[in-house]
């Protein structure tokens, strides 16, 4: 089984977070699955992961539509944090607006981390390929 | 030679013949002239005896000459006629009759050539023929012709045009009453018979413009006049004279009903027209014009300028724009005005100038036409605010289309996906779990589909239904079935609305509307701090303004302000928030053609203000 350090779920559902969790430990070992309710707790989260100067997640999954701060807020904070890594970010959303889909490709432009955009249901397929990093 | 001639004894004989004659030798030699002869040709002051004869009076032609040499030889010559020029130059006709002079042994021994002046018969002659052709040629050209009746006699007599005119053959004989039956019946055949009555027996001429059927059945009109007739002053009958105006009459027909067709579209066209003369002063103007004016009658504006109309400065506007157009002689083509009525309103004008050019291109006044606007401009405005009002609508319903397909496609991608997971799980423990979620899925699916139902029925709810409602009273309602929520917080609502305040709106929207906010107020209180609600009124605009201010946790309006009233949209964490209840309100607000906005400090509190629309 492929080993990453660590992965975290942005999503206010406590069903697709259930989903993503149960299919990444059918198929990678991974120590840190974080989840997290919306967008402002995952950036204050990474902001104490800065401030100690521990490592940033590899995989992110992102919603879009959260309270408080929404997947598109959270992207624009998270593509400040000076970093060389590279973190996969999923914009994993049930919205099929085309205004959504431009406004992730828009985004690829202002940053090193790699963005794609998953329609719900994740499916076990592309979680396979997300989890293939290198 | 001469003394030896029996002629000589004649002398005086032929000096005295009336005639202008000459006795020629067959030399063409003159042996004797009568004196009329010298005067004819004026040779009083010549030798005449023994000159040659065509030297004498300058005849050359050669049927003349041809003439003279046929009776030399005996022969008889027809008389002809023949111009002449005299020596002094005056152009004359002469019948000439030219004989064979014989002595008494009937041999000839020359000719006897007289000369007869026939230039006023000629040209009398000719003046006749002159006449008669252009007679002719009027007659034909203005299509005139006469009839004659001779009373005494009975006799009817018609020349061929109105023999053509009535179309029967050109030959034919009719009598006065037959031609008289020509007339059409009634008024026509009446009045002529009454004007040949007239003119038998009281001598007098008449004039009348008269219909005729023809044997053909067209009918033509004529202008007929009759005179009494006079043969060596004493009366014989009546001529008339026929002229045939059919065209004439149906052009003036076609022009004057062209002219009403012109008139009645002139006056009834809804622009305003007129004409000016070169001093801007008014010629015509149509019934629009008129109204525009102020002014009843036309009579009334004929000869005013813009200044008696108008202020001044308007005036003077106008004059110069006259000016330019007929100065340049260029149109100036709806050029567009507006005019301040007394009234506050302002109308919108298209006018348009188009100078008016006499015979020898100079201008000689300007033709108006102007196109009240004011419909059309406020017409336009309302289409504006239709399609302002439509395109928020548009975009409303594609928001809320993208709403339902987003939750409705995230409930199905969670059944989606656990149904799979279902499927392969073999742990039962699990599957209980995956089991509670479906149907936690489930129910929320079904609140969903109610909450989105509630929303469509908001918008499609008729204004009709609204009722006067005392606020004060629905305000006091709402409180009471708040009470054990605000009695548990603590809280405090004053209202501060007029007594007697009444809207028009939807009750029960009202009454969602105050719990939602009220309670919002309640949900987001500050942590130790009693909750205090202030309801208030005012007015902006044409709405009455509720507004609901309260002392909470605040919001940053920066970041949420366009978010607040959208749907789904939780701004704090709270397990009950579900980012239905202010949207629900805007649209309960906006079914009543109002509106809704906020105000907020974080740490300082909220405002929200309700907009109801008391027009409609």
């Amino acid at each position: 089984m492929r080993k990453i350090n660590s992965i975290f779920i942005v999503d206010d559902d406590p069903i697709t977070v259930f989903g993503i969790n149960k299919l990444l430990k059918s198929l990678v070992e991974c120590e840190n699955i974080s989840d997290f309710q919306n967008g402002q707790k995952a950036i204050d989260y990474v902001q104490k992961l800065l401030l100690e100067n521990k490592e940033l997640p590899d995989i992110i999954f992102l919603d879009i539509n959260m309270p408080i701060m929404d997947g598109w807020g959270f992207l624009e904070e998270f593509i400040k944090i000076p970093t060389t890594k590279s973190v996969k970010i999923n914009i994993v959303t049930s919205s099929i607006d085309q205004s959504d889909k431009d406004k992730s490709e828009s985004f690829k432009s202002f940053t090193h981390h790699p963005i794609i955009f998953i329609s719900k249901p994740i499916s076990k397929e592309e979680i396979i390929e997300i989890t293939n990093l290198d | 030679m001469f003394s030896n001639t029996p002629i000589s004894a004649n002398h005086f004989l032929i000096k005295q013949l009336p005639q202008a004659t000459a006795f020629i030798d067959k030399n063409f030699k003159v042996v004797f002239v009568s004196d009329k002869w010298v005067e004819e040709f004026n040779l009083s002051t010549r030798d005449i005896i023994n000159e040659h004869i065509q030297d004498l009076v300058g005849i050359s032609s050669k049927q003349w000459e041809n003439n003279i040499l046929r009776c030399f030889k005996g022969k008889r010559t027809e008389n002809f006629q023949e111009n002449y020029t005299s020596i002094d130059r005056e152009t004359r006709w002469l019948k000439w009759n030219i004989l064979p002079w014989y002595n008494e042994n009937e041999s000839v021994i020359g000719a006897i050539v007289q000369a007869e002046d026939i230039t006023a018969q000629i040209s009398k002659e000719q003046k006749l023929e002159q006449v008669q052709f252009i007679l002719k040629e009027t007659n034909e050209i203005g299509k005139i012709g006469h009839w004659k009746y001779n009373q005494s006699q009975d006799i009817f007599s018609s020349c061929p045009m109105i023999n053509n005119l009535l179309e029967i053959e050109e030959d034919s004989k009719l009598t006065l009453d037959e031609y008289i039956e020509f007339y059409k019946i009634g008024y026509n055949r009446n009045t002529l018979s009454m004007a040949i009555f007239s003119a038998m027996e009281n001598k007098q001429s008449w004039n009348e413009k008269l219909e005729v059927l023809t044997a053909k059945g067209n009918q033509r009109w004529v202008n007929v006049s009759g005179k009494p007739l006079y043969c060596n002053g004493k009366y014989i009958g009546i001529i008339g004279i026929v002229q045939d105006i059919t065209d004439y009459v149906i052009k003036e027909h076609q022009t004057k009903s062209n002219e009403h067709l012109l008139k009645t579209l002139i006056n009834n066209i809804p622009l305003h027209i007129y004409i000016k003369d070169t001093q801007s002063k008014k010629l015509l103007a149509n019934r629009s014009e008129l109204d525009h004016c102020g002014i009843s009658n036309e009579a009334d504006i004929i000869g005013k300028d813009d200044f008696d109309i108008y202020d001044k400065e308007l005036a003077q506007k106008y004059r110069d724009e006259d000016l330019e157009v007929m100065i340049s002689q260029t149109p100036m083509i709806n050029k567009e005005l507006s005019q301040e009525n007394s009234d506050g309103t302002t109308n919108y004008f298209l006018s348009s100038k188009i100078p008016l050019k006499g015979p020898n291109g100079e201008t000689t006044g300007l033709v108006g036409i102007t196109m009240d606007i004011s419909d059309i401009k406020q017409k336009e405005k309302d289409l504006r605010n239709l399609i302002k009002v439509s395109s928020e609508q548009n975009k409303k319903l594609l928001n809320f289309a993208h709403i339902i397909s987003h939750n409705l496609r995230s409930h199905s991608a969670n059944f989606s996906m656990l149904l799979e997971f279902l499927i392969e799980e073999k742990e039962e423990a699990e599957r209980q779990k995956i089991f509670g979620m479906l149907t936690d899925s489930s129910n929320n699916l079904m609140e969903t589909l109610h909450t989105l139902n509630d929303i469509v029925t908001i918008n499609s709810e008729s204004t009709t239904n609204k009722k006067e409602v005392y606020l004060n009273k629905q305000v006091h309602k709402t409180l009471k079935h708040l009470n054990p929520l605000l009695e548990e917080n603590n809280a405090t609502v004053i209202t501060a609305i007029p007594l007697g305040t009444s809207l028009q709106v939807i009750p029960s929207y009202l009454d969602n509307m105050l719990i939602q906010i009220i309670s919002n107020s309640i949900k987001y209180k500050k942590p130790n701090v009693r909750p205090e609600i202030k309801l208030s009124l005012s007015y902006v605009q044409n709405y009455t303004v509720l507004s609901i201010e309260d002392n909470g946790i605040g919001l940053d309006m920066k970041k949420y302000g366009e978010k607040l009233f959208g749907m789904y949209k939780t701004f704090h964490e709270h397990n009950d928030a579900k980012g239905l209840g202010l949207y629900i309100v805007k649209n309960q607000i906006e079914a009543m053609n109002g509106k809704i906005n906020a105000q907020s400090q974080v740490n300082v509190g909220t405002t929200i203000n309700l907009y109801f629309n008391e027009e409609n």
